[in-house]
Order: C-alpha cells, then sequence, then structure tokens
C-alpha cells in the first residue's frame, strides 16, 4: 500500500512544486514587465519635466505612477545622472535612493534580488537623452505566494499521507481481515481435520472467489473420506468373511487331519497282525524245520525275522507318534527327577548291553508337563545316545537340568557319540530323516520326531548342539513348575 | 497608463498652481548658466516635444531649419545648442538674422528683442503655417507668438498660445502643454 502511494504522493509533491517554481517564476517574469512598464511610463511622461527643469511638477506627479501596490520608489535622474526627483512609499525599511546615478544609462536595465525588482530606463525625447528613471518594484508577493504554494504543498501532502493511511485501513478490512479469517479456518480444518467446517464468505470478490474454492475442495475432501470410510467397512466385512472361512477350513482340516490320524493309527494296528503271522511262522521254521535248511536257508529266514521285527517296531513308533497327535495331555507339575530315572530303566537292557555310563547330575528340579509324554521323549534320547558311538567306543551319557531363564527348565541329554554335522540340524527332528544308513546304526526315523511332537504337546522346545564327532546335546526345555 | 486619460482641467490646475518651479537661469542639471543660455536650450527643446506635420519638409531629406529674427544673445547661444544637435533625425540649419520672408520659411522662429519690431509682420505670415515662433516679451503669446519665454523668480517658464498653435497645423505634446501656461482666447481652457 505504501509503495503503492508513495509515488503517487512523490508526483503530486513535485507536480505543485514544479507548478509552485513556475508559478513563481511566471509572477516574477510579470513583475519585471509591470515594473518596466511603469519606468516606461515615468521615462515617457517626465521627458518635458526633465528638460524644462520642472522639479516641483515633476516631484508632485511622480507618486501618481505607482498606485500598483507592489512599487516601492521611483526616481528622476536628469541628464547627469544627478537626482531630480522621487518618490518612496512610506512601508518596511527599504534601501535609501541613489543621490547620484552610480550607472550610465543608455539602454533599459533591470536588476532582480530576492527581495526587489529594479529597473533604469532612459528618458529619451526626439532622440535626445535628458535622464534616466528608475523603479523599484517589492518581490514580497512573490515571496507571500510561494509560502502559500509551500503551505499548500504541505497540506496536500499530509492529505494525501492520510488519504494513504485510510486507503490502507480499509483494505486491512477489505483485504486482510478476510484473508486473516480464512487462514484461521484453513488452520482449524487442517489441525482437526475438520472436513465438514465451511468458510464463511466475505471480503472481495477474489477472497469470495478463494473461499469458495477452499469450501469446493473441503466437501471434494469430505465426499472421498465418506467413500473411504464406506470402503474400510467394505473391507472389514471382507476380513471378517475370510477369518470365518479361515476358522471353517481349518476345522475342515482339522476334521480331514483326525480322520488321517485314525486311518494311519487302524492301518498301522492292522498291520501287526499280518506281521506277527511273519514274526511267529519265521520263528517256528527256524525252530522246528531248522535243521533241514542248510545254513543258507536258516540265514534268509533269520533276516525274514530281523525285518520282520524292525518292521513291528517301525509300526509301534509310527503308533506312538500317532497317538501323541491324538492324546490329550494333562499338564502339570511333575518331578524330573522320577522321569529320568523312570526313563533310564526303561531303556536299562540297552544300556547295559552298549555298556553305556549314564550320568544324572541329581537334582534336576520340578518343571510342568507329563510325566508319560516325556520319558517317551527321554527314552528316545537316551537310547539315540547309547546307539550312535564310534564303533569300539563305550557310550558316556550326561543328563543335567539349568536354568536358562528364571521361568525355564532345560533338561540336556550329552553323550560322547558320532555327532551331527550343523548342516543336518534342522533336518533330524522331521519324521523319517535318517542320517545314517540302518545297517550300522538301527532305528526308525521316527524318534527325535517323536521327541519333538512330544515335547510341544507340553507346550515346550526341543534343541540340538552337535558338531561331527565331537558328540551331541539334545535339549527340551519345559516352564518352571 | 495612469496618465493616458486623465483630465486635463486637473493637469492645468496643476501647473498653475505650480508658481516658482520653471527653470531660470538655473538650469535642469543644476548648473548656473546666463539666461541667454539657458532660453536658447529651451527653444531646441520645444522642438523635441512638437511634432512636424510631413508637408513642412519639403523632401525627406530636408533640413530642420531655425532662424533668428533679428539678433541677440539667445540668437547667438543657439549656435551652440542647435549647432550639434539634430531635430525628428534631421540636420539643424541656423539662420541668424533671418529676415521675416526667412524666417517665415523656417521650422522654428526666435523672435529676439530686436526682431520685435517686425512680430506682427511675421505672425501675419505664419499664422496658420507650422512653424514655431518662440519669443521672449511679455504680452508676444498674447499677440500671436506660439510659446513665449519670461522669467519667473530664478526660473524661467513659458506661456503658450493655444489658439495659434491648434491654428498652425502643429501638434504640441501634452507633455510640453502641461508644463505652459495657456495665454489667448483659450487660456483657462481646460486642455
Amino acid at each position: 500500500m505504501v509503495a503503492l502511494l508513495t509515488p503517487t504522493i512523490l508526483v503530486v509533491v513535485v507536480a505543485v512544486g514544479l507548478m509552485a517554481s513556475f508559478d513563481a517564476d511566471v509572477l516574477r517574469r510579470h513583475l519585471v514587465d509591470t515594473t518596466e512598464t511603469t519606468a516606461r511610463v515615468v521615462a515617457d511622461y517626465s521627458s518635458a519635466d526633465l528638460a524644462f527643469g520642472s522639479r516641483a511638477e515633476s516631484q508632485a506627479e511622480l507618486s501618481r505612477f505607482v498606485q500598483d501596490a507592489r512599487m516601492l520608489a521611483v526616481a528622476l535622474y536628469d541628464a547627469r545622472g544627478d537626482l531630480f526627483s522621487s518618490w518612496a512609499r512610506d512601508v518596511a525599511p527599504q534601501p535609501a535612493l541613489e543621490k547620484r546615478l552610480s550607472r550610465a544609462v543608455e539602454r533599459p536595465a533591470v536588476h532582480q534580488t530576492p527581495a526587489a525588482i529594479e529597473v533604469w530606463m532612459p528618458v529619451v525625447q526626439d532622440e535626445e537623452h535628458f535622464g534616466t528613471a528608475y523603479v523599484r518594484a517589492s518581490t514580497a508577493e512573490i515571496v507571500v505566494r510561494q509560502r502559500a504554494h509551500l503551505a499548500t504543498l504541505l497540506l496536500l501532502g499530509l492529505l494525501l499521507a492520510g488519504l494513504g493511511v485510510l486507503v490502507a485501513f480499509v483494505a486491512q478490512r477489505v483485504v486482510s481481515q478476510p484473508i486473516l479469517r480464512l487462514s484461521a479456518a484453513a488452520e482449524h480444518i487442517a489441525l482437526h481435520r475438520d472436513y465438514a467446517a465451511r468458510i464463511p464468505s466475505g471480503g472481495t470478490r477474489e477472497i469470495r472467489t478463494l473461499t469458495a474454492s477452499l469450501n469446493g475442495m473441503l466437501a471434494a475432501i469430505e465426499q472421498h473420506q465418506r467413500e473411504r470410510d464406506a470402503a474400510v467397512a467394505e473391507a472389514g466385512r471382507h476380513a471378517d468373511n475370510l477369518e470365518l472361512r479361515v476358522r471353517e477350513r481349518t476345522a475342515d482340516l482339522e476334521a480331514s487331519n483326525r480322520e488321517l490320524e485314525a486311518f494311519s493309527y487302524s492301518v498301522s494296528h492292522d498291520l501287526r497282525a499280518p506281521l506277527r503271522a511273519i514274526q511267529g511262522f519265521s520263528r517256528l521254521l527256524l525252530e522246528e524245520h531248522g535243521r533241514r535248511l542248510d545254513d543258507e536257508g536258516r540265514d534268509f529266514v533269520r533276516r525274514m525275522a530281523a525285518a520282520a521285527e524292525r518292521m513291528d517296531r517301525l509300526i509301534l513308533d509310527l503308533l506312538e507318534y500317532g497317538r501323541l497327535g491324538k492324546k490329550a495331555t494333562e499338564i502339570e507339575a511333575i518331578d524330573l527327577d522320577a522321569v529320568v530315572d523312570d526313563a533310564v530303566r526303561h531303556v536299562g537292557d540297552l544300556l547295559a548291553e552298549r555298556r553305556a555310563d549314564v550320568r544324572i547330575e541329581h537334582p534336576l528340579g520340578r518343571a510342568r508337563g507329563h510325566h508319560a509324554t516325556l520319558v517317551q521323549a527321554l527314552v528316545n534320547l537316551l537310547s539315540n545316545a547309547a546307539k550312535f558311538v564310534q564303533e569300539g567306543v563305550d557310550p558316556v551319557v550326561r543328563v543335567v537340568a539349568t536354568r536358562p531363564q528364571p521361568t525355564l527348565v532345560r533338561l540336556a541329554v550329552n553323550d560322547n557319540g558320532i555327532g551331527i554335522a550343523r548342516e543336518h540340524h534342522d533336518r533330524v527332528f522331521q519324521l523319517f530323516e535318517r542320517l545314517h544308513d540302518s545297517s550300522r546304526y538301527a532305528g526308525t526315523g521316527v524318534g527325535l520326531a517323536i521327541v519333538k511332537r512330544a515335547v510341544e504337546r507340553m507346550g515346550g522346545r526341543v534343541g540340538l548342539e552337535s558338531e561331527t564327532g565331537q558328540g551331541a546335546t539334545f535339549w527340551i526345555e519345559l516352564p518352571v513348575a | 497608463m495612469p496618465f493616458s486619460s486623465t483630465s486635463l482641467a486637473l493637469r492645468s490646475l496643476i501647473a498653475l498652481a505650480i508658481v516658482a518651479s520653471v527653470a531660470s537661469a538655473r538650469a535642469a542639471d543644476g548648473r548656473v548658466y546666463d539666461e541667454a543660455r539657458v532660453k536658447a536650450e529651451f527653444v531646441e527643446r520645444f522642438c523635441r516635444f512638437v511634432d512636424w506635420p510631413d508637408e513642412a519638409f519639403v523632401t525627406p531629406a530636408a533640413p530642420f531649419v531655425i532662424a533668428v529674427l533679428g539678433k541677440d544673445p539667445v540668437g547667438a547661444a543657439l549656435r551652440d545648442v542647435a549647432g550639434h544637435h539634430t531635430v525628428k533625425g534631421r540636420r539643424v540649419v541656423l539662420l541668424e538674422s533671418a529676415s521675416v520672408a526667412e524666417a517665415a520659411g523656417a521650422h522654428v522662429v526666435w523672435v529676439s528683442g530686436e526682431g520685435l519690431i517686425d512680430l506682427d509682420a511675421l505672425l501675419d505670415r505664419t499664422h496658420g503655417r507650422p512653424v514655431l515662433t518662440v519669443a521672449g516679451a511679455p504680452g508676444a503669446a498674447e499677440r500671436g507668438v506660439l510659446i513665449n519665454l519670461r522669467r519667473d523668480g530664478p526660473y524661467v517658464r513659458f506661456d503658450i498660445n493655444l489658439s495659434e498653435v491648434q491654428a498652425s497645423g502643429l501638434r504640441f505634446s501634452s507633455k510640453l502643454l502641461r508644463l505652459g501656461d495657456i495665454v489667448g482666447p483659450d487660456a483657462g481652457v481646460p486642455r
């Protein structure tokens, strides 16, 4: 606003200043003209007075030439330059008239000072020079006019400045305030995400347009938001639906899983009957008719019996595995010392046969679990420890309990066996994963799967630390009782 | 222009009211000259305030002729005064001791004391013609001389026979009329 007004004020001030200067110039020129004319009239009219020495008449007449109030003094000088007659206005002090002209006046001469204009006019009649007329005029009027101009200039400047302030004030009311209102409304909307709010219209046309645009934008945002909310709700419904379907599907799967387990259990169970027949008859064959067979024949029959036994073992393991999946296990506080003792007793024959040295670091403490299930798992671990050793090495098995966390008990079975390469650690707990040729190490490939399943049924974890040839440590973690 | 049309009456009143103001043996510049010299200057200066009609000059280059009827100091002084001046842009020719006939053909005639004898003869010839007759004798203006000089204390003043002036066809400057005293039939008439 100021930037807009300043040039305007400047232009007006310069214009008025120029006008004042021009006016003063014109006034001064005009005054010079008037003074010259007066001097010419005096000179013309006074020629006879000078020519014939009519001093008294001249003296009486001079004042009549100066009815113009600006004329301060009139004088006549004779041909020799001596003062002939004079008249001076009785006003503010003015310089005394020269008694004798200090200059020769051949032609009209004008001398301007800030305060006065002086004119010397030769008095000539028919080419004869009789003297000089002198007129002095005051420029006070011009000074007064200039002061008046200056006052006008100041007044105009003040007026314009006032106008500027007024315009700025009005502009603020018309432009700034609606913009501030707009800004406040926008801030409120941005802060509270209140897209339902609308900005009140007002102000200039541009601001009303802007307000309308913003309100339109808000309406669009609100609409989008509504649509998004609807979409989210729809998606939620879909998700619920999906969850329901997943549950249904899971139930289906569980049902078919149960069916499958039941099927495999009955199959395994039913498979044992013919297997017993094979075992029984092969034993009878060996016992009753062994002598009729040659050595090769007896070896075949023995192999057949061993295979049947291995198959029976496998079926039993599978049944056990299946049972673990089916059986509900009741979790309670159990005495780990008793569990380990029971397990050792179960595999006592094997341990004795392998001349294993079993060291149990009592007391092992208590944990939450299922006694029989944990015994089953430990039996598998202990028998593995006794079986997987280098030929000619007596197994040394240690059973210890540690507390990796205050709420956990870790039961570890450590052996001095052949160990398991690190890359196989993930596989050993899976069903039918055998790392070794069954001719060197007896086993069905189900044992560790049973251990994992049994421990997980009790809410625990199993794990393994081992390197090839360094022995192995299998551990079971259960919650502290 | 305050004086262009101010009433003649007022101006004549002022002129008449001033008694002791006109030049005398004491000239305008303040220096003291003998009376003859001052009067000679007056004669010369009257020429500056009087206009002659064109027919007063035979040719455009014709000289301006001043004649002295008879002889006296003023006539002699005119030799100095007029000799080195031009009047109306014309060379000045001074005819001293002119006859009546010679004087009647001049533009200005100074009637000397000696010439007063022939005054009437001269005036007979110059009446109604553009000849400026100037004398310095009491009553000369009343007799028909256009301008008559007279002493008034230390000053020289002059009377003007206005009716003769008007008859002559000469044009007197108002400035001159203002300073002179009007005599003759028009005396007291506003100029």
